[in-house]
């Protein structure tokens, strides 16, 4: 199994993330500043670092920036910086992924997972496929009709589905419910339904790790929704 | 108010009362002193009704009046009557009787003042011999109907004839300065003939200091003489001019015709004819034998002598007519207490005259020998006098003790009663007829026992009067309430306008001056009237003076007293509108004008500059133009005018770094806090103006920063300290979750992990949001404002909270408009409202009610409103706003989850995007609206 760096200055913090990542079968190392980590990366052979920004000796940014300049394994930043700032400068430095404090074992346990596979499988593309729409570790098959999130089944509706399909297709626009809705049911939208919303969340809630700060099919507050172009 | 003593009204109007009784008794016994202390003599003649008064000294020791000087002035003024009475009777009387038909000479009536001087009278009334000899009756009627003289105009000529004048112009002498004058007149206004012999007017003045000056009138030989004689002396000549000898005549003739009245005036025709105006006395009676005044006149002179004797006679004669009239009537017998007897030798002849009943035919009279008669008037009368110029023999008992006294008396009528005369007369004491001196002596001899007493009671009562004045004055206006107390008080009268109470005090002076008139009639008329009567009349009407004067003294007194004397008069009203609150305007200008120097400095002395200049100018360009020069005109014109420009400019240019500076203060006024108002091109108070706003907006920026600097601190620490929470907070989360995750099945451990994970997460959410918020009201955010279609957010939010409210089993009720509703916000912010907004209604809504969203766009498409409506579970005993307020929850008991500061997040966002957030409460019915700006609106606005 895939071995990873946790990185925390707070004892108990690392523990506990040990405890959950173990328990899916990880290998894990401790480390409690970045320049512990750093050695540790340079002497263990690790697939995903977990790194907390404010640390003694060496921060996360920092260690972060130094770890980029020779190794592309996925770096998960932990921090109780929650600021969309810190967010930004995170992922700017070389971050793959950003959880915020306090956080949920699970999404962390979930958002590692994620990142391993796409390190250790989606690196190498498959062949291109016209009826295959890939957006990061989303990947919807048309041909098979099955929708695939980091190489993880997920099952949805023929609505769900159709719905997910159209804005893959069209990954970057902005649809809104009625033109979803139109699209899809091939009716004109009447009046306050909101049957279109409730579709797209619970996609959401199946394809994203939080649907709260979905990754793929993102809500354009008082516009609609779009899927980022990969 | 208190410190006098004040009067009850009964007791004020008693001594009120009281002091009118003194003005009574006061005016009442000066009344009865006055009345008792003059006697009056009336006299009465048919033109002249007069009055001797004599006062009587009732404080006089004498027990009788005959001992007091009264009784000796009256029988002084009687004796002279007497005297007249028979004078007259000697001119107008025959044996006793009045006789009409008595002639008279006018020539020797009118001169008998000199008929003593006879025998000389050839010395004096050379030309006088010419007379005329009229009827008494006649005389008396001439008067009595008028003298008349009618107007005649007479050539020289005719004028000689008639009179037969000859010599009139040759008159040589003094002349007075108006006959000077005439002269003067009459010689500067006629032309000189040439043919005749030329005469010089001379003027000669004897001194400098007496104005006494002649004329003289001298041919040139005469002329020579004068002046060789004048060098010596120190006279002083003056020549009048030269005339011809005709001039000088006729100027003379003028003058000398001039002198008697009845020459009316002399008129000179340029032929050289004389005319002459006279005046001839018309005879409405002839003389004895039958002849008129004109026809005896032999010359103009005789004429105009006879006319002068004539109205002389008339004259004289008919006022001794009347004054024997009236004398007869009171100093005949029985008429009076005088009796005398006067012998005297007139024209020759022994004439006795008496009133005497003893002796009352002169023959009885001429039996009695002196020497008896002298004995029977000392002895049968009280008083008497005994004069006999002739034997020096002067004998009397009364006051009268000198002789000179009763020589002048007798001497005015020489003619009647000569040094021969023989007089006595003496006064009946015993007073028994009804005259004057019978009245005097009765009235005397009444009062002078009680005159001391009465003055006494004129004191006392006139001292009581001013006493009660004084305290009455004091105490006027203080009215005794009660035994303790006494209060000011203002009588009706006291507030009528001063000047009309005044007015009427001066009214009723007059009538008092009138009134006093009266009485000093009454008083005149006293010897004639019941004296009581009188005594009462007056006393009553002297208290009438006194209530009238203390009606407005003691009104004025209160008034003063009060305070109102000037405040109730008119003029005050006058003052105050015209006088004072013009004076206080003024007063404020001027004040305005010393705080404000600069304004003087800067306005008004330029303006007062630039009027002067303009005046003066418009002075000299005046001057310059009279002179007729109107280019220099223009040109003064032309340099005023580039004065006032100059001075414009001036103004003009401070106005317009007045107004840059005003700019300045709107730029900082709109936020431009950093800008300076530039100071190089301002001076004087410009300068210090635009300093001030600069320092202004410095110290605004600086506060700015500061306070701006201070909320981003405190946003930064409760950041700060929200990480430094995290930390634990994540093991705490972390280790709870593993808890659960171990298999415990002892029940309330479970529980126990329950609340913990509850509590942490409340925890975690509560750090979350305070964050937030802090950030929010600090205004430490940016917003990326895009176009919103809201009903496509409400449609989105609904989706998400879905399933949450099914699982409470909340309906919701949606009212969209039909249209889109576009506004411009920022799209993560305002999901960050409707999340907050409807988490909030799935936290407290009712479960099993409905959620009412309704949306509509105001009717003036400026505005969308959208409101959450739904049904509180528990009851909210706060107020609408106190909801918004950080921290505040529904429930005070804040059991429930949630930080609290949801809706204060949301209300922060909404206003932040320009939308606005009301919370409506009305019992368990919870209302949000929300109001945000279409798109396209809020740009305009």
């Amino acid at each position: 199994m895939a071995n990873i760096l946790v990185c925390d200055d707070d004892k108990e913090i690392v523990d506990a993330i040990e405890i959950y990542l173990k328990n899916e079968g990880y290998v894990i190392y401790k480390a409690y500043n970045g320049e512990e980590a750093i050695q540790i990366l340079n002497r263990e052979d690790i697939h995903l670092l977990i790194i907390d920004i404010m640390m003694p000796r060496l921060d996360g940014i920092h260690a972060t920036l130094k770890i980029r300049e020779y190794s592309s394994i996925p770096i998960i930043i932990l921090s109780a910086k929650s600021e969309d700032t810190d967010k930004i400068l995170g992922l700017n430095v070389g971050a793959d992924d950003y959880v915020t404090k306090p956080f949920n074992p699970l999404e962390l346990v979930a958002r590692v997972k994620s990142n391993l596979r796409r390190y250790t499988k989606l690196g190498s593309m498959q062949g291109e496929d016209t009826l295959v729409y890939r957006i990061g570790g989303l990947c919807i098959d048309d041909e098979k009709k099955e929708v695939t999130v980091d190489d993880e089944l997920v099952k949805l509706t023929p609505i769900e589905y159709s719905i997910l399909l159209l804005m893959a297709k069209n990954p970057g626009r902005v649809f809104s419910i009625n033109q979803i809705y139109e699209s899809i049911w091939n009716e004109a939208a009447i009046g306050a339904d909101n049957t279109v919303a409730v579709h797209i969340r619970h996609i959401r809630e199946k394809i994203e790790i939080n649907p709260r700060e979905p990754k793929y099919l993102k809500v354009v507050w008082g516009v609609g929704y779009k899927i980022d172009k990969p | 108010m208190k410190k006098h003593g004040g009067l009850t009204r009964k007791n004020e109007i008693l001594l009120h009362m009281l002091q009118q009784f003194m003005a009574f008794l006061l005016v009442g016994c000066i009344m009865i002193l006055l009345t008792y202390s003059v006697v009056g003599v009336r006299t009465e003649t048919d033109s002249l009704k007069y009055k001797h008064t004599f006062g009587i000294n009732l404080f006089s020791e004498a027990e009788k009046f005959d001992e007091t000087d009264t009784f000796d002035r009256m029988l002084m003024s009687a004796l002279q009557e007497i005297i007249r009475y028979n004078v007259a009777k000697s001119q107008l009387e025959t044996d006793g009787q009045f006789d009409g038909d008595k002639v008279i000479d006018v020539r020797d009536f009118a001169n008998r003042k000199n008929s003593l001087t006879k025998g000389m009278e050839d010395l004096f009334l050379t030309d006088d011999t010419v007379t005329a000899k009229y009827y008494l009756k006649d005389l008396l009627k001439w008067e009595k109907y008028g003298l008349s003289y009618e107007s005649v105009i007479l050539t020289e000529e005719e004028f000689v004839t008639l009179f037969g004048t000859e010599k009139l112009y040759l008159y040589d002498g003094i002349l007075t300065e108006e006959q000077k004058e005439t002269l003067q007149e009459y010689l500067s206004g006629v032309r000189i003939p040439t043919e005749s012999e030329e005469l010089v007017v001379l003027e000669t003045t004897d001194d400098a200091d007496t104005a006494d000056s002649s004329i003289s009138i001298m041919d040139d030989m005469e002329l020579l003489e004068k002046e060789s004689v004048l060098d010596e002396n120190g006279t002083e000549e003056k020549q009048l001019g030269v005339y011809t000898q005709n001039q000088i005549h006729q100027a003379l003739l003028d003058i000398v015709k001039n002198s008697p009245e009845m020459i009316g005036s002399i008129y000179a025709e340029s032929t050289g004819e004389i005319y002459v105006q006279i005046f001839l006395l018309q005879d409405r009676y002839k003389t004895t034998d039958n002849r008129t005044l004109l026809s005896i006149a032999e010359s103009w002179k005789d004429y105009v002598s006879l006319v002068m004797y004539v109205e002389q006679t008339t004259l004289d004669l008919s006022y001794n007519y009347g004054e024997y009239q009236d004398f007869k009537e009171r100093y005949e017998t029985g008429a009076t207490n005088i009796v005398y007897v006067f012998n005297m030798t007139m024209m020759g002849e022994s004439v006795s005259v008496s009133n005497l009943a003893d002796f009352a035919e002169p023959e009885d009279r001429k039996k009695v020998s002196v020497a008896d008669m002298d004995s029977f008037f000392r002895n049968n009368y009280g008083r008497y006098i005994i004069y006999r110029p002739q034997t020096m023999t002067f004998e009397s008992n009364t006051g009268i003790i000198k002789e000179s006294g009763l020589f002048d008396a007798f001497s005015d009528y020489e003619y009647a009663y000569p040094e021969t005369a023989e007089i006595w007369l003496a006064v009946d004491t015993a007073y028994p007829a009804q005259d004057s001196f019978c009245q005097a002596a009765e009235m005397y001899e009444t009062m002078r026992p009680f005159a001391h007493a009465v003055c006494a009671v004129a004191i006392v009562s006139g001292i009581c009067w001013i006493v009660l004045f004084l305290y009455l004055s004091v105490m006027s206006g203080y009215r005794k309430k009660n035994e303790e107390e006494s209060l000011f008080e203002l009588h009706w009268f006291d507030y009528m306008y001063t000047e009309i109470a005044m007015l009427l005090g001066i009214l009723a002076c007059g009538l008092m001056i009138l009134g006093v008139e009266f009485l000093y009639n009454i008083l005149a008329e006293a010897t004639f009237k019941s004296r009581m009567e009188v005594v009462l009349l007056s006393g009553i009407g002297g208290m009438v003076y006194s209530v009238v004067f203390c009606v407005f003294w003691y009104s004025f007194l209160r008034r003063i007293k009060g305070k109102v004397l000037f405040r109730g008069s008119l003029l005050y009203l006058v003052w105050k509108g015209i006088i004072v609150r013009p004076a206080r305007a003024l007063k404020k200008s001027i004040q305005a004008l010393y705080g404000n120097s600069g304004m003087v400095v800067r306005c008004i002395l330029p303006a007062g500059i630039c009027m002067a200049g303009n005046f003066i100018w418009g002075i000299m360009a005046r001057d310059v133009l009279s002179r007729g020069s109107s280019s220099g005109f223009w040109f003064m014109i032309f340099l005023v005018c580039m004065a006032d420009q100059c001075f414009l400019g001036l103004w003009c240019m401070n106005y317009l770094k007045r107004k840059k500076i005003i700019q300045g203060i709107g730029r900082i006024r709109d936020g431009e806090l950093d800008y300076q108002v530039p100071v190089d091109n301002l001076y004087g108070e410009n300068k210090e103006l635009a300093e001030a706003v600069n320092s202004i907006g410095e110290g605004i920026q600086t506060a700015v920063a500061t306070s701006m600097k201070d909320e981003r601190l405190k946003a930064d620490l409760i950041t700060n300290v929200s990480h430094d929470i995290k930390t634990p907070l994540t093991s705490i989360i972390n280790y709870v979750d593993l808890l659960k995750r171990e298999n415990i099945e002892d029940e309330p451990v479970k529980g126990y992990i329950a609340v913990l994970d509850a509590k942490s997460q409340r925890l975690k959410q509560l750090t979350d949001d305070l964050v937030e918020a802090s950030k929010i009201s600090s205004g430490n955010i940016t917003l990326l404002l895009e176009k919103i279609n809201l009903t496509e957010l409400v449609k989105q939010a609904l989706g998400e909270f879905s399933e949450k409210f099914e699982e409470k089993g909340l309906e919701t009720v949606l009212t969209l408009a039909n249209e889109p509703v576009i506004i411009e916000a920022d799209s993560r912010r305002i999901w960050r409202v409707a999340e907050n907004l409807l988490n909030n209604i799935y936290k407290y809504a009712m479960p099993g009610t409905r959620i009412y969203l309704d949306m509509t766009v105001t009717e003036d498409k400026r505005k969308a409103v959208l409101s959450f409506k739904n049904i509180s579970a528990q009851r909210m005993n706060i107020r609408a706003e106190e909801l918004t307020e950080r921290f505040i929850r529904g429930d005070v008991s804040r059991s429930t989850e949630g930080s609290g500061l949801g809706l204060s997040i949301a209300k922060n966002l909404t206003e932040l995007q320009k939308g606005s957030f009301e919370i409506y409460l009305d019992g368990d019915l919870f209302k949000v609206t929300l109001t945000f700006p279409l798109y396209g609106e809020s740009t305009e606005e």
